[in-house]
């Protein structure tokens, strides 16, 4: 049995979204703003550390929501030497089997063997986000699914 | 974790990466901020593991910086280890206090070699634990 993934429409991604916004806003106590706004001025304060650090909560807690299941997770905001690059680099990890979602490997030349164990995005407009969270959500979904036709396949005593 | 073994380990990779004085190097990759010596650091820290280990892990290090804008490191770092055959993290810190985010990263400050030491060990440790709780 092949286990398969589900698929989002746009409409219900940016809905997560904005519920996850809401969320944040209720949080923090504070005046009720848009998700729009908020990036108008992440724009403008590029490198104020205030402003990146809203961005992976936001995408990951959107992430939840559409699947159904909490994760833990390390962002890391990419940076080059003339500051923030705008890119976020997501390790995605199941809580329950410690397995590491967002592990992908690949070959060019079918000799060497690549690995990457994160799933990267650069995010400077709303669109962004959306592209960014379907993107985790292609790649995790898939690693659970992995994991449990594994699981399936495995001989039993 | 034996603090002699993760000596001995360090030494030998302080010696793969041609450091004459470590702690002098470790030293002057944080006064000075030296974002190349401080990959060197991390990464040598990586390589005690595996020493230690006998073993290669896949890793994601993290060099932390209090200023955003110049990305001056600050003597902290943060390391992810991923088993490469089983791909289970192996930074995972079941601690509830920790946050979120620190949850699967195992985050040290290293300035000195007494830090590196203090570091390689609490990760060895850390690494341990979570192989052992995979094995159970």
């Amino acid at each position: 049995m092949q286990l398969g993934q589900q698929t989002f429409a746009d409409e219900q991604i940016k809905q997560a979204i904005e519920e996850v916004w809401q969320e944040l806003l209720q949080e923090a106590d504070a005046e009720d703003y848009s998700l729009e706004e908020y990036l108008e001025h992440y724009r403008k304060y590029w490198n104020d550390p205030e402003f990146p650090n809203d961005i992976p909560e936001i995408i990951m807690r959107a992430v939840e929501k559409l699947i159904g299941k909490s994760l833990a997770w390390y962002c890391e905001l990419v940076r080059d030497p003339s500051g923030f690059t705008g890119e976020y680099s997501f390790i995605v990890v199941d809580p329950q089997t410690r397995k590491c979602l967002t592990y992908r490997q690949f070959t060019f030349d079918g000799v060497n063997v690549h690995y990457f164990l994160s799933v990267a995005g650069t995010v400077i407009y709303y669109e962004d986000i959306i592209r960014l969270v379907i993107k985790l959500l292609d790649q995790i979904q898939s690693a659970l699914a992995d994991a449990q036709n594994a699981a399936l396949q495995a001989p039993r005593r | 974790m034996d603090r002699e073994k993760v000596l001995q380990a360090l030494k030998e990779a302080q010696a793969e990466y041609n450091i004459e004085d470590l702690d002098r190097f470790i030293r002057e990759a944080w006064e000075e901020g030296n974002i190349l010596d401080a990959e060197i650091v991390a990464e040598l820290t990586e390589r005690a593991i595996e020493i230690l280990f006998d073993q290669d892990f896949l890793w994601v290090h993290i060099i932390e910086s209090e200023d955003c804008e110049e990305w001056i490191p600050d003597g902290w770092y943060s390391f992810v280890a991923v088993h490469p055959e089983t791909h289970q993290c192996l930074t995972v810190l079941k601690d509830p206090v920790y946050s979120w985010e620190s949850r699967i990263s195992f985050g040290t400050r290293i300035r000195s070699a007494d830090d590196a030491v203090d570091a390689v060990v609490r990760l060895a440790e850390l690494i341990e634990q979570n192989l052992k709780s995979r094995a159970e």
